[in-house]
């Protein structure tokens, strides 16, 4: 385990925070599809979590299928636990 | 206008409340009055009558993305947590 | 079409399972007037939308309800 390795549960709070943010400035962008401020801040917020999901992924598995290693030796998606799963993304 | 409470054993609303258990005031009982808006300032007041409002959002007042996570949502202005205290027309 | 990810939106750790909390929580999201329920009509509505900013609006909230398919409170 390398000592750079960064902290599951932290990590996953963050993705979980900064995932938050862009689900609720989606909704704002949906009734005010040309207001800068808010577009400036869901291409922040984007970024952060393209960013967190890759690095999770990296070390712990794939969140998501676009996050899904490959070439990779084995297909890490079918590990448990799943997010219902104790121990899961919960 | 009755008062509604929340009631918790008909939260869905289907059945209408009776009448007779909320019976309105002959008089307003003190100003501000609790039940009808006499006396109370009113926002709404230079609105034309007889329609229905929904106030266009802007943005301002977000939180920290912290923080907007714990409240369930990053506008200020819609964190409205639940007191279950039921329909409470304009009290502040 | 929908992406799967493998996460809660907000995490869910229950200590002590409450059978009574449970059946209240599975009455609001699958009865009649259930989460679920109200999802699904949002989803529908969709097709007949004349503007398209509400068309995203129902798309946006109708996905959020299956979210709670996760819970373990179940």
């Amino acid at each position: 385990m390398s000592d750079n390795r960064p902290c599951r549960k932290e990590l996953l709070d963050w993705i979980n925070v900064v995932s938050f943010a862009v689900d609720d400035v989606k909704l704002f962008l949906d009734t005010h599809p040309c207001d800068k401020e808010a577009l400036e801040y869901f291409e922040e917020f984007k970024k952060q979590r393209v960013q967190a999901l890759k690095e999770y992924a990296k070390y712990y598995g794939p969140l998501t299928l676009d996050t899904a290693c490959t070439p990779a030796e084995r297909w890490a998606w079918v590990d448990e636990p799943w997010p219902w799963q104790e121990g899961g993304c919960a | 206008m009755p008062n509604y409470r929340y009631n918790s054993q008909d939260y869905m609303r289907r059945k209408p409340r009776p009448q007779n258990l909320t019976p309105m005031p002959e008089a307003c009982p003190s100003t501000p009055c609790p039940v009808c808006m006499e006396g109370r300032y009113d926002e709404l007041s230079e609105m034309p009558l007889a329609m229905a409002y929904v106030p266009w959002q802007a943005w301002r007042d977000l939180y920290d993305a912290e923080k907007g996570f714990c409240r369930g949502t990053i506008f200020e202005e819609l964190d409205k947590p639940f007191k279950g205290i039921g329909g409470c027309q304009n009290v502040r | 079409m929908w992406q799967y990810e493998k996460r809660l939106q907000y995490p869910v750790k229950i200590s002590k399972p409450n059978p009574k909390i449970a059946q209240i929580i599975i009455t609001q999201f699958g009865g009649p007037d259930g989460e679920l329920a109200a999802s699904m009509r949002y989803l529908s509505q969709r097709y007949s939308m004349p503007y398209k900013e509400v068309t995203g609006i129902l798309t946006d909230i109708g996905r959020e309800a299956p979210e709670m398919f996760h819970s373990r409170g179940f």
